[in-house]
């Protein structure tokens, strides 16, 4: 089966005072149709940038300096504008991380709907009413036709991140980009979004890119995970390898310090040191500081992603 | 049992608002803090948790004197610190503490260390200032016990000289405690210290309040959202919903049988790897407004164990076992 969408050795820099400071590295990986792919990574790991990179988003200081995003068979960086404004937004919708912040705040809900609608398709007026109300109703907004009325400040946060989603969902895409969706709203409601979310994916056969800091919301929605530290794929994998047997010493860590609600653990385990700094340029593993599994090699010789299906970017990869 | 160290009775935090604008305007009022009675004892880990809009954060505000409660009383180390006289609504405030006493014995760690460090401070001057500020000790004590307070938070000496931006954020977040603890404080109250913070750094901060919990004494009231870390520290757990406590017990029993309704729904909604909440415990909504709050039981709107009875009047905290209270009328 062909991938919807690979992104395919893709480098972003971004040029501050004149010089290229690396934010995404050489990062590939590929999504299949009805695919619910997961992308973790801490803050500065490069996971935003990934998703606007593959919308073509980048502006600068940033610039793409390497690698091709692939949807459909169309390599979205030579696409002219009106094809890419063809497919970014109707076959590939993003979800904002805090829809209070993505929401127009001086238009109607329904009204920024049916711009999406109106750009992409030509419709009756009244037919593109009745796919916004549609969905709305999808994300389980009870009210759609009042929902449709407001503006963004007069919907509690759990009601503005539906909309979110709906706008997405509203062309009916073929690949969501989820940009940690549910960062921004309390356990019970994250608990309700995510699982209607799921359920709707599934129904709909959708293929969706989950981005998140958090390894336990993606280890429950996807079947693939790949993990991404300070701008390069640390470890790719289904979900069941990867969470069962990380190899790459930093998946183990993420995984051993995502606290657990249902046991208390006795000193709690952490990562000595930070992230780097991505302005120095480091010659090896980029994790190498912070290792426990460290070589003398690590130092000095990037790695590259390696494996049999479970791709680890690691010279001595956990057994 | 022994005196409590904090004792709150009573307590109330209304916030006016005008709604609208100019003459359409209507003075509306948010009840955030609404009949909070809450004893913190000495030397206990306890966590206040709910979810943003439960007042938590309002009743810490109370506790350390920047918030002036509309109604109630709060006693500290046995002495009154602040009441409210008369009836509610129309009371009397009286602090019996200043400011700058209450600042040398209840100290704040806030939730982002990048906005609470002064930019342009070096740290060792950041950790010397309250030392100066309540003239405390003379410059050349307090360049030692700047060094102690490094030590104790694990800060390298030889970085008293940067400035906040040359830090990782584990690293500023270990500043922003020391600061806390340069006047001793008996009483630490932690506002979220790792949500701001990388999942990978979470395990040292927490570690650092536990070993100072241990070493110290201190008692610490940690504040936040994040059941799992919770459970990971805490020996008592209050869980407050729109300005009122649901349920007091201690950690062990709130994580093994977690009483009321909303408790259940915290704990079963909170991620774990490769476990997905049974849709079962997934509870409806949202948490109503705090400026129209409902009549009864403030959860009565989302709870699937509601009766009409719970819709009538707020149900009173009692006990459900050893030192277990519930603010539930089916519990």
């Amino acid at each position: 089966m062909g991938a919807l969408l690979s992104v395919e050795d893709l480098s972003v820099d971004f040029l501050i005072d004149g010089t290229p400071v690396p934010a995404l590295d050489r990062i590939s990986f590929s999504i299949g149709r009805g695919e619910r792919m997961g992308l973790v990574g801490e803050s500065g790991s490069g996971k935003s940038v990934t998703a606007r990179a593959i919308l073509g988003l980048i502006q600068p200081p940033g610039q793409i300096t390497h690698g091709a995003v692939i949807f459909d068979g169309v390599d979205l960086r030579r696409a002219r504008d009106h094809a890419l404004n063809d497919i970014r937004g109707k076959r590939i919708a993003l979800i904002p991380q805090d829809a209070s912040l993505a929401l127009n705040p001086v238009l109607r809900v329904g009204d920024q709907m049916d711009e999406i609608l109106a750009y992409h398709f030509r419709l009756p007026a009244g037919e593109r009413r009745r796919k916004c109300v549609e969905a709305l109703r999808r994300m389980g907004l009870a009210d759609p036709e009042r929902v449709m009325n407001a503006y963004g400040s007069q919907l509690s946060g759990g009601m503005k991140q539906r909309v979110g989603i709906a706008m997405a969902l509203v062309c009916d895409p073929e690949i969501l980009i989820a940009d940690d969706p549910t960062s921004a709203v309390d356990v019970t409601i994250q608990a309700q979004i995510l699982y209607e979310f799921r359920a709707l994916t599934d129904r709909l056969g959708l293929a969706v890119l989950f981005i998140s800091h958090d390894l336990r919301v993606v280890s429950t929605l996807c079947s693939r995970i790949v993990v991404l530290y300070a701008g390069q794929v640390a470890e790719v994998g289904s979900v069941d390898d990867l969470l069962g047997h990380p190899r790459h010493p930093y998946t183990l860590a993420l995984l051993k310090c995502s606290p657990n609600v249902a046991l208390r653990v006795n000193p709690l385990p952490m990562v000595p040191g930070a992230s780097p700094d991505s302005l120095r340029a480091l010659p090896g593993c980029r994790f190498e500081p912070r290792c426990p599994r460290a070589l003398a090699r690590c130092a000095v010789e990037a790695p590259t992603l390696r494996g049999n299906g479970q791709l680890a970017a690691c010279w001595n990869p956990l057994p | 049992m022994n005196e409590p160290l904090v004792d709150i009775r009573g307590l109330v935090k209304h916030f006016p608002i005008s709604r609208g604008a100019r003459i359409w305007s209507e003075r509306e009022t948010v009840h955030a803090v609404n009949g909070v009675d809450l004893a913190i004892q000495r030397g206990e880990f306890l966590a206040l948790v709910g979810e943003s809009g439960s007042g938590k954060t309002t009743l810490a505000g109370c506790i350390a004197g920047f918030v002036r409660p509309t109604a109630g009383a709060i006693h500290f180390d046995g002495k009154p610190l602040v009441e409210v006289q008369g009836a509610n609504g129309s009371g009397r405030l009286v602090q019996h503490a200043s400011q700058r006493q209450i600042a040398t014995r209840i100290q704040m760690v806030f939730q982002d260390p990048s906005s609470a460090l002064n930019p342009r401070h070096r740290i060792g001057d950041t950790l010397a200032e309250p030392l100066l500020v309540h003239g405390l000790m003379s410059k050349a004590d307090a360049r030692k016990r700047v060094g102690e307070l490094l030590e104790l938070t694990g800060i390298r000496q030889s970085m008293w000289g940067r400035y906040p931006h040359e830090l990782n954020s584990g690293q500023r977040q270990r500043v922003v405690i020391a600061r806390a603890l340069t006047v001793s404080p008996i009483l630490l109250i932690a506002d979220e210290p790792v949500s701001k913070l990388d999942v990978s750094m979470q395990g040292q901060i927490l570690n650092l309040l536990l070993d100072l919990h241990r070493q110290l004494g201190l008692t610490i009231l940690f504040i936040t959202h994040d059941l799992s870390v919770v459970r990971q520290v805490a020996d008592r757990v209050i869980v407050m919903y729109l300005g009122r406590v649901m349920e007091a017990c201690s950690a062990d029993a709130f994580f093994s049988s977690p009483r009321h309704p909303y408790s259940e729904a915290l704990v079963a909604s909170t991620p774990r790897v490769r476990a997905e909440p049974e849709k079962s415990m997934l509870i409806k909504g949202e948490i109503p407004s705090p400026i129209h709050p409902p009549r009864g039981c403030p959860f009565a709107t989302r709870c699937p164990l509601v009766i009409p009875a719970c819709e009538q009047a707020v149900p009173p905290l009692h006990e459900v076992g050893p030192s277990q209270l519930v603010a539930c009328i089916r519990r």
